[in-house]
């Protein structure tokens, strides 16, 4: 439990993976509860992708253990899928799927692994393009869309699957400057809806306005970590500092 | 420092007319742009019509014995098969007719093409009649005819593109419409002249099956639904195979005894089939498993009791179905349809076996089939049967599991180490030494799983390059969305890697194709060795060989030249290269 009374969705517990011999995550201990929207900040090489990566076990950690949603992640192949669905993921490239067109993107693994008809998922899918503001590119290939467009439609893929959990690792980096805002325009609404978001950004103005809690990784593990207000009025590592001068 | 400001924006213009280049621009242009290239150009010039005069005297030699050729159109088209069945060979025809017809209206290749476009290829064709007319030797016949015919080709062309202005360039005529026109083109020439004067009747109906079939389609398509149909069409396809191979080589008495005998073994199996997929579509993971488990067991066991080979043969497909059944069964819509494919995979599996055992009834014994319509069937059979090894092969090579790897990776090294003449022979003479005693396949059969064997292992690796070249990304974001292993392959990596080697896999079809010519090895008389070999020893027309290999050639060229224009259309419609 947390202090404000909510259950915690997400335990980390001395998360440790390693590439090789080379350490990425040197242990890394927190716990997310539902509706939180987390910030996570850092350096690059300092391990975000690869942590957040581990929630969903697109990485599998070797030490500590994560525990989601009641579920604990282990090699057994069974709740691995089960978590997958219950955890959305958007990533920095969008990983749309050139050959299908925006619905079948949104409406595939609804059908597939949710196992909806194909009338419930195309109207979930119609909903979710209503929401992030794109239905009239319904019937359109990927291909023929901007990135910011693509993006969109890459959180309404995720949402079809209703994920407890969203994971956006970078959602707008690979953007040009106009298309950033309707992309953090969707997820803004997304965190006021009470999605639990797990979100590593650069986007210093999104952590200000939206952000419950501000992590601060580097080299492998959790720096600081507290309220946008915190960060931005009064770090207080060196290394916090230093970053927080190079990029505001 | 002036300040620019631009008074308001500019809206988009169209583009400018392509500039037409004179023909005398062309020229200095590209053929005769610095000295060299002109030196090049002269020589080439004259070495091309050096050549081609050479050729043109030879082949137009009045010792040539073109003669022989259109009285041997039978024998090219299916060597000695008895003259009494051919009409066996056109239902075969029509039975593939049908399912061209159907395959149109329902993938409805959507090309367009412009009267440009085709006036073009009007004028080309009439240059290149001029051009062979100035070249052939003065005393043959056929040059003022060949003249005459060129420039009024190229006049047709010229003014055609010239009349209709830049309305040609527009792309509105649909491709299908103008392939009907030509086999429309193709029925009024072989009604007007005296060409294939035997087989008009036939010809014709085989088109107008084939349109009847496109017709039939499309409402079909309607009532049907697209992506019914298109499973259902693959599924025909796979299956035409063995169909039009039994009803080619066998008229069969069939042995009413034996398939009674049977079904004591067959019923258990469809009861016993239905309840365990059923089961293994509901029921969790693991229980799943543990009845297949159960399964292979008894499919295996059913090879060591004295059962009968049909049986033995749908226990595999059983088995095959319900490790499929948690992944692609478990919803009520995905159920049906598995159920479905499964009866259907029965029902032609026990047809088929029933057929294998029917005595053929046929004057001739053993494989009498040959000719063209053999170069066909070698080169349908092993195509639609090296996919599914190429692409398993592929998978396995991929896989994550070493035993796979290690296995897949054997075969194709293996088989990509020797010759197909190899694996032909091998197919033939020792194979049969490991099949029990009087179960040997004709030489046919042997001939498409060994080209098709050999075809695999290449296409696996076609394969195998296109699924390397899908991003990492795609199979991160299959796995976010909770697809397990065979749906993400099936659904989004398989896909998107076909489409990817389309250029390659085409290139394997060709050659494949071509490699047909090589079942000579084991006896078969397939269209080149009928060329080769059979009619140039018949009495009438010894000495000819020359002429027949020259005609093989052409017929060679012909097919795989249309294959490769087929296959661009087909990586443009798939938008390979872009996106
Ligand atoms: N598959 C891999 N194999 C080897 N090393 C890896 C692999 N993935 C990540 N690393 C290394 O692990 C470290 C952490 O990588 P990670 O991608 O998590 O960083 P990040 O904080 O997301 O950085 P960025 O802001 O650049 O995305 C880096 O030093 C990286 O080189
Ligand atoms: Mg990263």
């Amino acid at each position: 439990m947390a202090d404000n009374g909510k259950r915690d969705i997400i335990i980390c517990e001395d998360v440790k993976k390693w590439f090789g011999d080379f350490q990425a995550l040197r242990g890394i201990s927190t716990r997310v509860y539902e509706q939180e929207v987390v910030v996570i900040i850092g350096p690059s090489g300092s391990g975000k992708s690869t942590w957040i990566r581990c929630i969903n076990r697109l990485e599998v950690h070797q030490e500590g253990r994560i525990i989601v949603d009641g579920i604990e992640l282990t090699s057994d192949v069974r709740n691995i899928e089960q978590i997958r669905s219950e955890v959305g993921m958007v990533f920095q490239q969008f990983n749309l799927f050139p050959h299908l067109t925006v619905m079948q993107n949104i409406t595939l693994a609804q059908t597939w692994v949710r196992k909806r008809t194909k009338a419930e998922a195309e109207e979930k899918a119609m909903a979710l393009l209503e929401r992030v503001g794109i239905p009239e590119q319904a019937h359109k290939f990927p291909g023929q869309l901007s990135g910011g467009q693509q993006q969109r439609v890459a959180i309404a893929r995720s949402l079809a699957m209703d994920p407890k959990i969203m994971l956006f690792d970078e959602p707008t980096s690979a953007l040009d400057p106009e298309m950033i805002k309707e992309v953090l325009d969707v997820m803004k609404e997304l965190a006021q809806s009470g999605m639990t978001m797990l979100v590593v950004t650069h986007e210093m103005g999104f952590a200000r306005e939206v952000a419950d809690r501000v992590i601060f990784m580097d080299q492998g593990q959790i720096v600081e970590e507290g309220t946008p207000e915190h960060f931005f009025t009064n770090p207080q590592h060196d290394r916090t500092k230093l970053f927080l001068s190079q990029i505001l | 420092m002036t300040v620019y400001v631009a008074p308001e924006l500019k809206p988009p213009e169209p583009p400018p007319e392509a500039r037409q280049l004179g023909a005398w621009v062309w020229l200095r242009k590209n053929l005769f742009n610095t000295w060299y290239n002109g030196v090049l150009t002269v020589v080439l010039a004259v070495g091309i019509v050096w050549g081609a005069r050479g050729a043109f005297a030879f082949l137009l030699s009045p010792d040539r014995l073109w003669g022989v050729i259109p009285p041997n159109a039978t024998n090219y088209a299916v060597d000695v098969y008895p003259r009494p069945e051919l009409t066996r060979i056109w239902v075969t025809l029509a039975v593939v007719m049908v399912l061209v017809g159907l395959s149109s209206a329902t993938w409805r290749p959507t090309g367009k093409t412009s009267w440009g476009t085709i006036l073009a290829v009007v004028r080309a064709t009439g240059v290149a009649a001029f051009a062979v007319g100035l070249l052939v030797p003065p005393t043959f016949v056929g040059r003022n005819p060949l003249l005459v015919g060129g420039a009024v080709l190229v006049l047709l062309g010229a003014v055609g593109i010239r009349a209709a202005g830049p309305a040609a360039r527009e792309e509105r005529l649909p491709m299908l419409g103008v392939l009907a026109g030509v086999l429309v083109l193709a029925l009024v020439v072989i009604w007007l002249l005296p060409v294939a004067k035997t087989t008009k009747v036939p010809w014709t109906i085989e088109v107008l099956v084939l349109a009847a079939a496109h017709l039939v389609g499309r409402p079909l398509v309607r009532a049907v639904g697209e992506k019914t149909l298109k499973v259902v069409l693959s599924f025909l396809w796979v299956l035409s195979l063995p169909v039009i191979y039994l009803h080619l080589e066998r008229k069969p008495v069939i042995p009413w005894e034996v398939v009674v005998s049977w079904l004591p073994w067959v019923l258990p199996v469809l009861v016993v089939g239905y309840l365990a997929i059923l089961y293994a579509s509901r029921a969790g993971r693991e229980r799943a498993a543990a009845l297949n488990a159960l399964l292979v067991v008894a499919a295996l066991a059913v090879w060591f009791v004295p059962s009968p080979m049909v049986v033995r043969l749908l226990m595999l497909v059983l088995v095959g179905f319900t490790l499929a059944a948690p992944t692609f069964a478990s919803s009520g819509n995905g159920r049906r349809n598995f159920m479905v494919g499964w009866s259907g995979a029965t029902f032609f599996l026990v047809y088929f076996v029933t057929l294998a055992v029917a005595e053929t009834g046929l004057e001739t014994q053993g494989d009498f089939l040959g000719g063209l319509n053999l170069t066909f069937l070698l080169a349908l059979g092993g195509m639609l049967l090296s996919f599914p090894i190429g692409i398993m092969m592929a998978l396995g090579r991929t896989s994550t599991m070493p035993i796979f790897r290690l296995l897949s990776t054997g075969y194709i090294e293996i088989v990509r180490g020797v010759p197909l003449i190899t694996v032909l022979f091998f197919a033939d003479k020792v194979v049969p030494r490991f099949l029990p005693p009087g179960l040997d396949f004709d030489g046919v059969v042997k001939a498409i799983i060994a080209i098709a064997l050999f075809s695999g292992a290449y296409l696996a690796e076609n394969v195998r390059g296109g699924l390397q070249s899908i991003p990492k990304g795609q199979y991160e974001a299959a796995r976010a969305l909770g697809m397990t292993t065979a749906q993400m392959t099936m659904l989004i990596t398989l896909p998107q890697a076909l489409r990817a080697v389309i250029p390659a896999i085409v290139g394997q079809v060709i050659s494949l194709f071509k490699d047909t010519s090589l079942v000579a090895i084991i006896g078969l008389a397939d269209f080149f060795r009928v060329a080769r070999d059979i009619v140039p020893n018949q009495p009438a027309s010894l000495g000819s060989q020359i002429e027949n290999l020259v005609m093989a050639a052409v017929v060679y060229w012909i097919f795989t030249f249309s294959f490769s224009r087929a296959s661009l259309r087909l990586e443009r419609k798939l938008g390979v290269g872009t996106r």
